[in-house]
Formats: C-alpha cells, structure tokens, sequence
C-alpha cells in the first residue's frame, strides 16, 4: 500500500506533462487550467478546550482544477490538491484527488457523469474546499462536518464513486438544477477503497435539486440513502439516511442568506441497538458593504443523538470577507464553540477562536 | 430553453447597440452554426451564466468575452446577467470549483474574439467593437 501511495502522489505532481507526453499530444485549445489556493492562521484564545492556543500558520490547500473539452459534447474535469504542505518522505500533509469525471451532454436536460466526486447535498459540500467561492473561512461543521463536531458518522460522504444525472432547466417560470448519483457509497473498515469497490451489495443512491423561484433567491432539496458495513459485525449492515433542506438569497447588493437544515437516520437495527436521529442546522447572513467588504455571522446547531440528553454542539462565528484585489479575499473570524456535557467529541468544553486566511482564485 | 431557429439567410443585420460605453459600441458576435439570430435578455442571461451548454440544433454553446473597458463590462454584467463584476466572479467560482461548468474565455483584443467567432462552433461573445462590423460574424438583435 505504502508503493502505491507513493505512485499516486507521484503521477499527481507530474500529471500536467503527462498530458503533453501522452500518444495522442494534448490540444491546450481544448483544456483549461484554473485552481485555488488557500493560507490560515488559528488561534485559541478563550475557554476550556485546547484546539490549537499557541496560534499556527497552515498552507491549508493548493488545488488545480482541469477541464478538458475532449469532444464537443464530451468533457473531463479534474481537481487535484495538495493540502498542509504536503511532503509525502515525512508523511505530512495530504495528496487527493477531489473529483475526476467524464461529463456527457446530451442536451442541457440531461448530462451523465462517471468517475469520483463531490456528493451533491446542501450547499457547501461542493464547494468545501474551493476558499474562494466561500465567504467565510471554513464550511459549518453541524451539517457538513458533523463527525467533528460530536456525531459518530456524517450525514453524507464528502465523495462518491459512481456514475449521475445532471442538468438545468425551466419550469414555469422558475429555473432548476437538478443531480443524481450512484455510487459505491462509504465505507466504515479502513483497508477498503470506495472509489475503487463497493463493500457491499447495496449502492449509494442520493440527490438534489434546486428551484430558483426569484432573481438571487434558490431553494434545495436533498437526500442521502445507503447500507454499510459495520467492521465490528461482519456481514451486518446499518443504513444511513439524510434529508436536507436549503435557501440561499442573495442580490449583491444588500443582505444576503444562507440556511441548510439536515434530519438524518442511522438505522442500527440490524447490527446493534435501535436508530439513531439526529439533525442540524446552519444559518448564516452577510451583508454586502459595497462591492469589496462583505460582514457576516453564523449561527450552527448539532444534535447528534435525540435520545442522549446533554449531547448537543452549538457555534457561533463573526466575521468579514474582504475583496483586496480580483479574486483574492482576506477573512477574518471569531469562532465560538459551546458544547454541553455528553457531546462525544468536545464533552461540554467551550472556546473561542480566532482564525484569519488568504484565499485566491485563479 | 427555446432558441429561435432563423436561416442563415437573414441573419445578418445591421449592428444594434446593445449596451452604450463611453468609449465603443458594444455587441454580442454569435457563430452562424448556432443557427439563430436573435436572442433576449434571459437567454443571454443562461449562457453566461453557464445554464445553457447547447444550442437548440445541438451545437455547444462557446461563450467567451472581451476584457473590455470596465465601464463597458461592467454594464454588460449589470444590464444582461444583472450581477457586478465582483458577484460574477463569486458566481462563476461557485461553479467551476465545483466541477459544474466553466466560464466564458476572455480575450484581450477585438481581433481574438472575431477570430474564435468565425471559427467555433456555437461561439458568443460579448465585445466592444470599434468601426466596422467584420464579416462572417452575426450581431444579434
């Protein structure tokens, strides 16, 4: 295994001359090269939990986003990142491929996807890593995160592999996006790939779509449904589901709005005990002080279990997102965490956070 | 989306001004294999916002844009896709780091948007142009 980490993290750095040196030359005309780079810095500076209180600087992310036009209705995407400084001699940081699929366009109805990415949930899955095309510094940790934040497992993977449907269209007047995937799903036991084989018979099946009812406004819906293995109980399996909700607003020019709110099951009773409910919720309103200086707070709840009392994550955040230049933001934030008692992850701890980054796009 | 289809007979027509600038008329050049010759706000709106990858006769939609003055620019981002430039950007990161699209190309003179238009397939492109029209390229209306 350590071999062929080593050969993945290889061939990504070399990846753009591999496309010059293949049999067929690459035709640049067809591809585009575009990415994102993010830098932070955190500081713990109030409360009973340790995070990080001697202050650190991250090289968070470098990400290379490819798109290749390979036939006029035929394109390959591709985001390649390198993340915390990655130097894989000493083991540090990460080397990943975020997403990797051939895109068919049939009509704008109707495109199919094969290959690795994103799970199409909410609204900041997607765009999680992509610091740029985010207002604040980090994504919610109740509705995206939530495994750090005081929940056994997510409410959905980050990625799938599998192949989708995607498109755009209009519907009386409104316009709608819509996304489904299928997918080998996640995987619980650490030595299996699930970008490479399923663990189990049964795939992943997940969707979303979103209405733009009014000029800046959009409403989602999303689900999530998928049977996993549950390393401890071979054979056994427990099945996940999430349903979420969203409402993004936004006119550019005044307040803006950004609601996602996830109930989610955990059905263990195959395996274990009963179900596990839980839900989540992020609200976040912004303010467009002209067309650079953006404030903003955040407003994030976890309930991990129903049936454990005491149990629950709350967050606050304050911030401003500062355009200095084209593409390339300053953000400042004080992050508030306050947990109660039997949160599994922070066990009642509270803290306050300072974070600053530099995000660019390019 | 319904695009008209108009022989390619009539679709050439006399330059309309679309957005007024201080310095230059400006336009949007369409590749007459899109096959179409006139379009309103909305549907200008879809494909620079990436919601439209393909014209109705099955032809891929190739958006591209002059890096033309910022006033012109500007108006064109506020008048036909009704963000500021800044809001474009925000919008068009959203999608391209996602994986769900890619923006328009942009190019540096008028000469490389007339020449991308008469040579691909589905092209549109916002320009400012001034003096003659070049041939083989369509101005909507």
């Amino acid at each position: 295994m350590p071999d062929r980490k080593w050969l993945l993290r290889a061939t990504l750095m070399i990846f753009p001359f591999l496309l010059s040196q293949s049999g067929h030359a690459a035709n640049w005309d067809k591809v585009s090269m575009n990415g994102y780079f993010s830098f932070e810095y955190e500081k713990t500076f109030e409360g009973d939990k340790e995070e990080d209180t001697n202050g650190s600087f991250d090289l968070d992310l470098i990400d290379l986003v490819f798109n290749i036009n390979a036939t006029d209705k035929l394109r390959i995407a591709t985001d390649l990142t390198w993340e915390h400084g990655s130097a894989s001699e000493d083991g540090r940081g990460n080397v990943a491929v975020e997403y990797a699929f051939a895109e068919y366009t049939i009509n704008n109805l109707l495109r199919v996807k094969a290959g690795k990415m994103f799970t199409h949930f909410g609204i900041y899955n997607e765009i999680h890593t992509a610091k740029p095309a985010n207002l604040t510094i980090k994504e919610p940790l109740s509705t995206n995160k939530n495994n750090k934040f005081g929940s056994d497992i997510r409410f959905y993977p980050r990625w799938l592999t599998g192949v989708a449907l995607t498109g755009d269209g209009d519907l009386g007047g409104w316009g709608f996006d819509y996304d489904l995937q299928l997918s080998n799903g996640e995987t619980e036991d650490d030595g299996a790939n699930p970008f490479e084989e399923d663990d189990n018979p049964h795939k992943a099946f997940n969707g979303r779509v979103r209405l733009t009812p009014m000029e800046g406004m959009r409403v989602g819906f999303s689900f999530y449904d998928d049977a996993m293995q549950d390393p401890d109980n071979d054979g056994e399996r427990f099945e996940l589901s999430s349903y979420g909700v969203q409402v993004e607003y936004d006119t550019y020019d005044s307040c803006g709005v950004e609601f996602e709110y996830i109930v989610g099951t955990v059905d263990m009773t195959a395996v274990s005990s009963g179900e596990i409910d839980r839900d989540a919720l992020s609200l976040m309103l912004f303010y467009h002080l002209n067309d650079r200086l953006i404030p903003y707070i955040r407003y994030e709840s976890l309930e991990p279990n129903d049936d454990v009392d005491d149990d629950e994550a709350m967050k606050t955040i304050a911030g401003l997102n500062w355009m200095v230049d084209q593409n390339m933001y300053l953000k400042f934030e004080v992050d508030q965490v306050q947990t109660r008692k039997n949160n599994d992850k922070f066990e009642g701890a509270d803290f306050t956070e300072f974070k600053a980054s530099l995000s660019i796009g390019f | 989306m319904k695009l008209r289809h108009i022989s390619a007979r009539v679709l050439l027509c006399l330059p309309l001004l679309l957005v007024s600038a201080a310095k230059a008329d400006t336009f949007i050049l369409v590749n007459k294999d899109a096959g179409f010759g006139s379009m309103d706000k909305e549907q200008v709106k879809k494909v620079f916002l990436g919601k439209a990858k393909q014209w109705d006769n099955g032809v891929p939609v190739n958006a591209c844009l002059e890096e033309a003055d910022d006033a012109a620019l500007s108006a064109f981002y506020k008048d036909y896709l009704g963000k500021s430039p800044s809001a474009y950007q925000a919008y068009w990161n959203r999608l391209l780091f996602s994986g769900k699209g890619v923006p328009p190309q942009t190019f540096g003179t008028i000469e490389e948007i007339t020449a991308f238009v008469r040579v691909t397939k589905g092209a549109i492109c916002f320009a400012t142009v001034a003096g003659n029209i070049p041939e083989n390229v369509v101005v909507l209306k």
